[in-house]
């Protein structure tokens, strides 16, 4: 049935437990990379947004993409798990890896891809349907079938809220404040145990509590997944990720703007001790 | 709190008094922003009354037409299925009888069918276009499927009578046979019209008329799913019909229904092809191979060569049309409301 089996790398169990603020640079990434980016370039039509990007995605850790708007973050992000095939017109090129094989081969099922590489969008998206349905329908469309009730409960609990929302599951997942609606979307992304989550500025429609809440939430789940998030919150990126990828927009000679990889390190040492330039500028806010 | 607050005014000396004081925004209303706003409201509010005022006048104007013939008949008017304008005998000691129940009831069976084959049919077609075809498709398709709607109902009526009804005639037989002996389901498919004129022949006809208005409503409503919700089907791994089942089809369930209902009011209210193909007989059977007639249809082959009592009940059956379709869009927003408040919380 399945074009494509992945092997099953959970659960993994040498991953980081209670991850500091900042992580501690010596500590080597838990095992080989769960993604790789190798040269990836982005198009829309005859557009390059993003040019030629090549990172690790590592496993169980958080992955921070952090760069001024429009410099292809989303691109980028939207590359990791073939969201991009929806876009009429865009194409990726290079290579993008999971657990070593090319997602953008020939006999790759996007949908397989997927199922195994989740995503959480900026605008909290709940269907319009009841907060147990919108849980229930990624198990559904995952065809697992046994325990949905406790499925359920666990990813409302693993995404913090299970406590706000137990007595009115019936209710529509509509009806509930933007910052639970966001995490009603994690919870639907998290039931379905998906290997990676892609988060695409999560907290940008939330207010800080709600944002410290789903930030919690990223550093327990980093246990369990591998994330990759993206902000234009610098404070939140230093807090939350072990590894931050600056991006940035250059312009090239004939005057058209393409987004860039600039710097890929651990957190701490882009925060502190970055090597470019721009990503010290950036950081420090002297952008633009 | 000990210093009591300087007094207000002019000369009271404050903090924020500058020696240029800023003039005080006005925020009293401006004459012409409110003269504007009002006309406008009560522009709308005339067109709304308009529509309701005219609703009633027709209501008012067809019952009081019709009322002698209310009156004459009472209740029976509704639940007689014998529908006897001339005293067979001639003119004898029997009265004529008026009882609207087997058009009523011919007229929900066929727009039944109606709908039983469009809504399905336009709702492929509109996801279809919607959601699977190539762009450079869409046009061409959608242009096709207008054209249907813009043939005359009485073409229609004709094509059925010469071409459908024949045709379909001896698959009604064969259908017959095939089920007729089945308890329950059998009286359904009883022994057909040998013409093939009768309310499944009706019922088709009149799908293959409102599958166009359907399909183009659905259409409407589809492309207002915001792609945010489709994205996120898709990015749990949704195939294209989990996405469509899952972020298309509960976001779009109100406009449906409101879809078909339209489709309904046009397949109830549809005259001269229901006239033409549906057999024309006075009968309340659960055979939809048999023949029958239908509330539009009577009004308009008998309306001509009408007495005052059988003209009053041919007004009459106008009426009730008229509160058929009330009610069922009544109903269908109910229905809806209801829904919706599930679907998306009460400030939906
Ligand atoms: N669907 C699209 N079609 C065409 N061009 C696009 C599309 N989406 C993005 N782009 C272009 O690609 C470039 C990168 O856009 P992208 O959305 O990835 O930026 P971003 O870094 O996520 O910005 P922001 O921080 O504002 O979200 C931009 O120049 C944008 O105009
Ligand atoms: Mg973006």
């Amino acid at each position: 049935m399945n074009q494509m089996t992945f092997p099953d790398h959970r659960p993994l169990t040498t991953a980081p437990q209670g991850a500091g603020l900042v992580p501690d640079p010596r500590q080597a990434p838990a095992a080989a990379p769960v993604m790789n980016l190798t040269d990836v370039s982005v198009f829309y039509g005859s557009y390059e947004a993003v040019r030629n990007t090549t990172m690790p995605v590592h496993t169980h850790q958080i992955t921070a993409m952090i760069g001024p708007s429009g410099c292809g973050k989303s691109t980028v992000l939207r590359s990791l798990n073939r969201m991009n095939d929806l876009i009429p017109g865009a194409r990726v090129a290079g290579g993008v890896t999971y657990h070593g094989q090319d997602i953008y081969e020939r006999d790759v099922d996007p949908i397989q891809v997927r199922r195994r590489i989740g995503m959480v969008f900026q605008k909290p998206n709940p269907f319009p349907k009841s907060i147990f349905d919108n849980v229930a329908y990624g198990l559904k469309v995952n065809q697992i079938r046994d325990d949905v009730a406790g499925r359920v409960e666990q990813a409302l609990r693993g995404a913090a809220l299970w406590d706000e929302v137990k007595d009115k599951l019936k209710t529509s997942g509509l009806a509930l404040s933007g910052g639970q609606q966001q995490r009603l979307c994690i919870a639907r992304t998290i039931a379905v145990q998906p290997d990676v989550i892609l988060m695409d500025e999560p907290c940008s429609a939330l207010d800080p509590i709600a944002t410290s809440k789903v930030e919690d939430l990223m550093h327990e789940l980093a246990g369990q997944f591998t994330i990759v998030i993206v902000t234009h919150n610098m404070q939140q990126a230093a807090r939350v990720s072990h590894h931050t990828a600056f991006f940035t927009a250059e312009v090239d000679a004939n005057g058209v703007r393409h987004g860039r990889l600039v710097e890929f390190s651990e957190t701490g040492r882009i925060f502190t001790n970055p090597v470019d330039k721009r990503t010290e500028d950036y950081i420090t806010g002297r952008f633009g | 709190m000990t210093s009591p607050p300087a007094p207000p005014g002019p000369t009271a000396p404050g903090r924020h008094q500058r020696s240029d004081p800023t003039p005080r925004p006005t925020l009293a209303s401006r004459g012409r922003d409110v003269l504007g706003d009002r006309l406008f409201r009560y522009l709308c509010l005339a067109a709304g009354c308009a529509v309701l005022a005219t609703l009633v006048l027709i209501l008012l104007s067809t019952l009081q037409q019709s009322w002698p013939a209310l009156r004459e008949s009472g209740l029976g008017f509704l639940t007689d299925s014998a529908w006897i304008p001339n005293d067979p005998d001639g003119p004898g000691p029997r009265k004529a009888t008026f009882g609207a129940l087997a058009f009523i009831y011919g007229s929900l069976v066929v727009s039944a069918i109606a709908l039983v084959f469009a809504v399905p049919v336009a709702v492929a077609i509109a996801l279809f276009l919607t959601q699977v075809a190539h762009r450079r498709l869409r046009g061409p398709a959608v242009t096709v499927i207008d054209l249907l709607a813009a043939i005359p109902s009485v073409v229609f009526g004709l094509w059925g009578i010469l071409v459908v009804a024949p045709a379909l005639a001896p698959v009604y037989d064969g259908i017959h046979g095939a089920l007729g002996g089945i308890p329950g389901l059998g009286s359904l498919f009883g022994e057909p019209v040998s013409t093939g004129r009768g309310y499944m022949t009706a019922g088709l006809i009149l799908a293959i008329m409102i599958v166009p208005i359907i399909t183009s409503l659905a259409r409407e409503v589809f492309t207002t799913v915001p792609a945010a919700d489709m994205q996120a089907a898709y990015a749990l791994g949704a195939t294209r019909w989990e996405m469509i089942k899952g972020a298309v089809l509960p976001h779009s369930f109100g406009g449906l229904v409101g879809a078909v209902m339209l489709g309904l009011g046009r397949a109830l209210g549809e005259t001269i092809a229901v006239a033409l193909v549906i057999g024309g007989s006075v009968q309340v059977t659960a055979n939809l191979f048999a023949s029958g007639d239908a509330l539009p249809a009577v009004i308009v082959n008998q309306f001509g060569e009408s007495g005052p009592l059988h003209r009053a009940s041919l007004i009459g059956l106008g009426v009730v049309l008229f509160v058929i379709t009330v009610l069922i869009n009544v109903a269908a927003r109910f229905l809806v409301r209801r829904a919706e408040i599930r679907m998306r919380g009460a400030a939906a």
